[in-house]
């Protein structure tokens, strides 16, 4: 039988698995990282710098806004890693950093641009309705844009959302409510706009 | 031109939005460089001489007040001590006030 590891998430003994090493190899560079060495501070950042890349990209699209949120998340988690608790993995913490990073980004931006990024990567299947549904999330407010990104984009539940964030369940359920009602009317907006335009008689 | 590029039908329009959010993501990686520009904006580690001083400066501030206060409390004079009745006592009080060489 292979070596056993309590699961933090379920309070339930599971194998180990090549994360739990990950986890494990966090713990003395956070340590020394606590004690103030840059150098173990810095190996953390290389270990965990393409999820915090990968999570500020959901929610920005140029390339500076997220080196910032990036460098945001792990200058604070430099300064507050004195209230990091090791019974849970410091990628799940730093994620909630990252979060809350992003979000204060988000809220403190005026309303973007509905110019798109000359480089934005499109799907390629239906490009011109990836393209359309953009500009309709550019149009909602950041908060709700925020929220619909991490349900429908990172496809978290309610409950890892309200964890992560710091809310309460309820909360993130009546903001994502409002959110879903507000890309709806964008929806519908749309939709009228375009029957109005395809009645238009060309000039 | 029709502006409108999204699906006609509402539920085919959701779900094409939804994909959207899905895919959504601005696929950048950070260059090799990217630990050593944090590690450049990581504060300074502050000298033991400043921390010392940040801590103890305003513990020693009150300090002071206090024990002025209490300086000024006891070095209060002999006349505004309440007066001594007539009699024994007027010598003493004579005495404290300065009254008599």
């Amino acid at each position: 039988m292979g070596a056993l590891v309590l699961d933090a998430t379920t309070s339930l003994l599971r194998p180990v698995t090549v994360k739990d090493a990950d986890d494990s190899a966090d713990a003395p560079l956070v340590a020394h990282s606590r004690a103030g060495d840059r150098d173990a501070f810095g190996e953390l950042v290389r270990r965990h710098e393409r999820r915090v890349f990968r999570l500020a990209g959901r929610f920005f699209r140029r390339r500076e806004d997220v080196e910032e949120a990036a460098q945001e998340t792990f200058l604070r988690a430099w300064r507050k890693l004195g209230s990091y608790r090791a019974d849970a993995p410091f990628e799940h913490w730093l994620t909630r950093v990252c979060l809350n990073c992003c979000y204060e980004i988000l809220r403190q931006r005026p309303p973007e641009s509905l110019e798109l990024p000359a480089d934005l990567a499109a799907p390629e299947s239906n490009a011109s309705a990836a393209l359309e549904a953009e500009r309709l999330l550019a149009r909602l407010p950041a908060e709700d844009r925020f929220l619909l990104l991490m349900l429908h984009g990172e496809g978290w539940s309610v409950a890892e959302i309200a964890h992560n964030l710091g809310w309460t369940q309820v909360n993130v359920k009546v903001r994502a409510h409002r959110a879903r009602l507000r890309l709806r009317r964008e929806l519908s907006r749309e939709a009228e706009r375009g029957e109005h335009d395809a009645h238009e008689p060309l000039a | 031109m029709p502006t409108n590029l999204l699906p006609d039908d509402p539920s085919e329009r959701a779900r094409s939005v939804h994909a959207a959010l899905r895919a959504h993501h601005a696929g950048i990686e950070p260059d090799a460089a990217f630990a050593a520009r944090v590690l450049a904006r990581l504060p300074e580690a502050e000298s033991p001489l400043a921390w010392a001083a940040m801590r103890l400066l305003p513990a020693g501030l009150v300090l002071a007040v206090l024990l002025a206060g209490a300086a000024f409390e006891i070095g209060r004079t002999p006349a505004e001590f309440p007066a001594a009745g007539a009699g024994s006592d007027l010598l003493a009080y004579a005495a404290l006030s300065g009254a008599m060489p």
